[in-house]
């Protein structure tokens, strides 16, 4: 009987080796890639949320500038308006001391 | 029928790093503070849960010649994934514990475990061996590390234990003061075992002399 030869001996535990390592070396790698999706999704997420705040606070700031507007522009209008009244009763004034 | 036993034997009268004297280096290294020794306890737990499994259930698979290189494989690559896990999900204890949660991988108790209690038993016996040696790790780790951190630095689990800021023995956080613990820790497991034993002990004797009597 002849005896075996090295390939024929370590053939089937070397195919089981490599087997296991390829299987290890796939899980190790899916886990590593589910965890940077995980971690991508929550930077997305994170993302998304600071745009949304940083969207509620721009509308908020042209709210309250829209209302700083429209307060200047009626407060301007209030002040042209009693600077008209102020000139008529200076003229009603001068109006009366020279009718004396 | 599942044998319980094993699981108790592995807290108490065989646990790893009191009785068997394995896994002290990161019983020592570690336990400065209870989360750190709770984290290398649970990640120990679920690489001896997760490895164990596998190997016992692939028993008739594995040639004699590959048995050891593919347990080392399957070890490592859980290893690597808690590890992945650990420091996604904890990045600041896990950066605390560092190389040891890497380590975990030549862990003696690992190893005996999976090399030497799944390879040559049923998945049943082998998940309750593993979980007793894993809780007999892991509540050691937590004990040490919440004496520590308790004497050593007055908080636990980051929070003050005392009301004013201070310390009772600050030698216990050093690896000296970790050796010391672990001595007495192992001296009273001992005790209580001889104490277990000494009992069975009597119980025996005591029913053997009611056999006499009443025969």
């Amino acid at each position: 009987m002849s005896e075996k030869s090295f390939f024929d001996k370590y053939m089937v535990p070397l195919a089981v080796i490599i087997c296991f390592f390829v299987v290890s070396a796939a899980v190790v790698f899916g886990t590593h890639k589910i965890l940077e999706y995980a971690a991508l999704q929550k930077v997305v997420k994170q993302k998304e949320r600071t745009e949304k705040i940083i969207c509620g606070n721009s509308i908020l700031l042209l709210k309250q500038n829209e209302f700083f507007v429209k307060n200047a522009e009626k407060a301007i209008k209030d002040a042209k308006e009693k600077e008209k009244q102020e000139k008529e009763k200076d003229k009603e004034k001068d109006k009366e001391k020279d009718n004396d | 029928m599942i044998d319980h036993r094993s699981f108790t034997k592995k807290i108490l009268t065989e646990n790893p790093v009191l009785v068997m004297a394995a896994g002290i280096c990161p019983a020592v290294a570690v336990t400065d503070s209870a989360y750190s020794g709770l984290l290398l306890g649970c990640g120990t737990l679920l690489v001896l849960l997760l490895s164990s499994l596998p190997v016992t259930l692939m028993k008739s698979i594995i040639p004699e010649k590959a048995a050891c290189a593919s347990h080392i494989i399957i070890i490592a690559a859980i290893t690597s994934v808690i590890q992945m896990l650990f420091s996604s999900w904890f990045p600041y204890v896990t950066e605390e514990v560092g190389i040891f949660i890497p380590l975990i991988a030549v862990n003696c108790i690992v190893i005996e475990s999976v090399n030497g209690f799944a390879r040559n038993n049923p998945a049943l016996p082998t998940l309750f061996n593993g979980l007793g040696a894993g809780m007999g790790f892991l509540i050691i780790l937590l004990l040490m590390g919440i004496i520590r951190e308790s004497i050593g630095k007055g908080t636990l689990f980051g929070d003050p234990v005392f009301a004013e800021d201070m310390t009772l023995l600050p030698f216990a956080v050093l690896l000296p003061g970790g050796f010391f613990l672990l001595s007495l820790l192992a001296a009273l497991i001992k005790h209580i075992n001889r104490m277990i034993s000494q009992k069975q002990k009597n119980a025996k004797n005591n029913h053997i002399e009611e056999e006499e009597i009443s025969s």
